[in-house]
């Protein structure tokens, strides 16, 4: 499994002073006024002063470098006011002091009523079981609302993230969503028990019904007295909910009020076509009638099966277990028990149809991955459980959560082989197809895991998982040592980011490693495949020109003036393209005139340079005319060097000639000479 | 254009005609000539020997030694021949130019001299042309040297270079490969 995020703690340790954080001008964010009872699980809360509204009261979340954030939902929820939300004033990233880093901070609206959950502990406000309806649960109920209309789910409902708004602690909204990976903070309790299955970071976006489940587990948890739920251990928790039913399990032992018992029979079901929604809870809320929920026994076996020391009746217990005791699950598999069981003890047909063709396929593929243990039991528990998550080598994840626990298992330095696997297995495709009804959703995953597929195949630069990283998780930032304390999260502050750490990285390596050809490749929306083929050369040379052409690309594209540092970086590794042309003069030439290029921070101009079509066709012209002027003159040097017998008698020849003219013009002069003195 | 090889065909047909008549027509020049003049003759053929001598032993296609000798030795001749279309132009006067041994001197003199400059002149033209060919190989390695230090080592890797080096020259898809991996 992957590690723990990193929180925000200070790299010294230390209680060391941290002068204030200016945000977009105008919030001032004290790094010495934390606020611990705003606090989430993943983020620690500070104090926030708007510097042109003396009077609100605000705080910002200083979100984990370890978690990729909700961008996208930010900027949904941004400057909006919602009933039962609480409202997002803005976001951005900055310099973080605490953490030598930057950071993504959202700024809040502060809630002066405090977190409902210590309020009532408290006993300083009281509320009746009728009141309830009321004011928490039609405002929250609204708040989801507004939500699904966004098509936002918020994914982080539980006791403590629901606050009292106003002093008076009339107005009731749910806290943060942001912050970190959907489902991530949630405690087991808050969540249906499919997405309980999966590590916190593969639990999923979901649904508004997932929200309304989290938000019954939290009425029920937030009520007054012990849970029984409260100590239980994961696995127990699980099992239990699994055996008896999510409702049976959170309100055994709670005093669920008679008034309040339909609603949370009809929000903590776990059938989702049977859960209910917000119309349900209107109606609830306002006294019209609704649907009741009649409680159903879950499907059983006749007999059980036995795993690994214990009794199962149902194939969902069985499924999960298995994916815990791989070696143990593979030869049971094998052995053909579970096939007959499901065949005769729980009657269904087609999943003991599956698990033989299963077994079938794999002795076929005893030596390849399709054969593998983990493969067989990985599709054993899809087959079981379609709902369940996908679970392969400990990497457990819904399937519209892949990005964020791929990143949280790369953020964490987990191993990300299975994470790979499971993609390149093609596993995704298997879920979709055992899901009991297709939908575009499921026919979107099946399209987006393909594409990832064929990225993971590709290892030039621009592809791998570093570019399904940045496809799937649009708040991660960039990742690159190069630039990774920058904090780079669109595709806007790549370059001056770069810009930015030119004069404290080793110049001498490219600005393009496989991370920011990801990053680049997944946030930038222009076709760049020509500049990524080049870039992925065998040869040093035309490498740097696809290295050159991609950065001049993108300056001139999102109209970036003047990057000095990233010009001058990028200058220096230029050696190799320059030597691609053959004549010295125009190398020399170029030589001389970067310098000033890098002065100007204009890259198009610098490739202008580098890449003029006009200058390559004169120098591959003018090497053609001197390979020729070459040759012409080796073979005139030969022939006058090898002449040997054919020379000397030419030579011997034209001395013979040149003598009988001699003799001829002497001749004519003489005759003359002595005819013009017979004539005087 | 069918016509133009009928054309040279005639030309040379025409000058084949010439030279086998040529004979003949010096043979009727030189009978006029002794008709009209024979003491000139008489001094011209005894005169020329040495050149009729030096066309006999000149096998060139050019008969340089022919020119060489034959020019001087007439100029030795026409000193005589001067003397006797100044005196009195008769086969006596002939007669006593060919037996006075000055004049003969002067027409073997002149000989000689045709001789060695047969002999002399070649060699300096050789020692001439030899040198002017060492400066013009010179001139031309003086350019390459340019040309390398212009477009680099590899204009002397061409698949033509390499064939005047006698080198293999090995090929990928047809394509002869050069350093450049081309």
């Amino acid at each position: 499994m992957a590690e723990q995020p990193d929180t925000q703690e200070e790299p010294g340790g230390g209680q060391a002073r941290h002068p204030p954080v200016m945000l977009l001008d105008h919030f001032l964010i004290d790094p010495n006024a934390p606020l611990p009872e705003l606090n989430t699980p993943s983020a620690k809360a500070y104090e926030v002063e708007d510097r042109r509204d003396l009077n609100s009261k605000l705080f910002a979340l200083v979100c984990s470098h370890g978690l990729p954030a909700r961008t996208g939902v930010m900027f949904s929820l941004r400057g909006k006011n919602f009933d039962g939300l609480i409202p997002l004033v803005e976001w951005a990233a900055v310099d973080w002091p605490p953490i030598g880093k930057r950071a993504t901070l959202v700024i809040y609206q502060r809630p002066l009523g405090g977190r409902v959950v210590d309020v009532f502990n408290s006993g300083k406000a009281k509320l009746s079981e009728y009141d309830m309806a009321k004011q928490i649960i039609g405002p929250l109920t609204e708040g989801l609302n507004e939500l699904a209309k966004l098509r936002v789910s918020h994914r982080a409902i539980r006791p403590d993230n629901i606050f009292f708004m106003d002093k008076e602690r009339q107005n009731i909204v749910l806290g943060d969503c942001t912050a970190a990976p959907p489902g991530f903070d949630q405690p087991l309790t808050c969540e249906t028990i499919e997405r309980a299955m999966a590590s916190p970071g593969g639990r999923g976006v979901g649904s508004v019904s997932d929200d309304l489940f989290a938000l019954g587990a939290a009425i029920v948890l937030s009520l007054p007295g012990k849970n029984k739920v409260t100590g239980m251990e994961e696995d127990e928790l699980i099992n239990s909910r699994i055996e008896h039913g999510s409702y049976a399990t959170l309100c055994s032992g709670a005093r669920v009020p008679m008034s309040l018992l339909e609603l949370v029979r009809g929000l903590i079901n776990d059938d989702e076509e049977e859960r209910w929604g917000i119309d349900d809870i209107r109606n609830w809320v306002l006294g019209k009638p609704y649907v009741s929920i009649k409680k159903r026994p879950a499907r059983k076996a006749e007999t059980p099966i036995t795993f690994s020391g214990s009794n199962h009746y149902n194939a969902r217990s069985l499924a999960r277990l298995l994916t815990l005791n791989v070696t143990g699950a593979a030869k049971f598999i094998k052995e053909g028990q579970l096939e007959l069981w499901l065949r005769q003890s729980l009657q269904e047909e087609a999943m003991a149809d599956a698990v033989d063709a299963l077994v079938r396929v794999a002795k076929v593929h005893q030596n390849d991955p399709l054969g593998s243990k983990d493969f067989i039991v990985t599709k054993t528990s899809i087959i079981l459980d379609p709902a369940a998550p996908i679970r392969y080598k400990g990497f457990s994840f819904m399937a519209d959560a892949y990005g964020p626990a791929l990143a949280i298992q790369y953020l964490g330095k987990g191993d990300i082989q299975p994470a790979i696997e499971v993609v390149m297995l093609e596993i995704p495709s298997i879920w979709v197809k055992t899901q009991p009804r297709s939908s575009p959703e499921t026919a979107n995953l099946e399209r987006s895991f393909a594409a990832l597929r064929r990225h993971l195949q590709d290892t030039t630069p621009g592809y791998g998982v570093e570019r399904c990283l940045y496809e799937l998780n649009p708040g991660l930032p960039c990742q690159s040592p190069l630039i990774n304390e920058m904090h780079v999260v669109t595709i806007d502050e790549l370059l001056p980011g770069l810009d930015n750490v030119s004069n404290r990285v080793d110049t001498k390596k490219s600005p393009l490693d496989r991370h920011v050809t990801g990053f680049i490749a997944a946030r930038f929306d222009q076709e760049i495949k020509p500049h990524l083929k080049a870039l992925g050369s065998d040869s040093e040379e035309t490498a740097i020109i696809g290295m050159l052409s991609l950065l001049a690309f993108l300056q001139w594209q999102l109209g970036l003036v003047s990057l000095l540092g990233l010009s001058s970086w990028v200058g220096g590794l230029l050696g190799p393209a320059i030597n691609t042309y053959h004549s010295r003069t125009t190398r020399r030439e170029i030589e001389r005139k970067i310098p000033r290029l890098v002065r100007q921070g204009s890259l198009p101009d610098i490739f202008d340079l580098i890449d003029s079509s006009d200058k390559r066709q004169q120098d591959s012209d003018g090497y053609e005319a001197a390979i020729e002027e070459f040759v012409t003159a080796e073979k005139e040097i030969q022939e006058i060097e090898s002449g040997g017998t054919t020379n000397q008698e030419k030579t011997e020849k034209a001395g013979q000639q040149a003598a009988a003219m001699t003799s001829v013009i002497l001749t004519m002069i003489i005759v003359t000479i002595l005819f013009m003195l017979e004539m005087i | 254009m069918a016509q133009q090889p009928s054309h040279q065909a005639g030309a040379r047909r025409a000058i084949g005609r010439l030279r086998s008549s040529g004979p003949v027509w010096v043979s009727i020049i030189v009978v006029t000539l002794v008709i009209v003049s024979l003491p000139s003759m008489i001094i011209l053929f005894f005169g020329m020997t040495p050149t009729i001598v030096a066309f006999i032993i000149d096998r060139s296609k050019q008969k340089s030694a022919t020119f060489c000798v034959g020019g001087m030795n007439l100029c030795g001749v026409f000193v005589s021949l001067l003397d006797l279309w100044t005196n009195s132009h008769t086969i006596a006067n002939a007669m006593n130019i060919l037996t006075d041994v000055f004049a003969l001197m002067w027409m073997f003199l002149g000989a000689a001299i045709g001789w060695m400059l047969y002999v002399s002149v070649p060699p300096v033209v050789i020692s001439f042309l030899t040198v002017m060919s060492q400066h013009k190989v010179a001139q031309m390695r003086s350019n390459q040297k340019e040309i390398i230090e212009e477009w680099g080592e590899s204009v002397t890797n061409s698949p033509e270079m390499r064939e005047l080096r006698g080198e293999e020259i090995l090929e990928v898809d047809g394509q002869p490969l050069t350093d450049e991996g081309g």
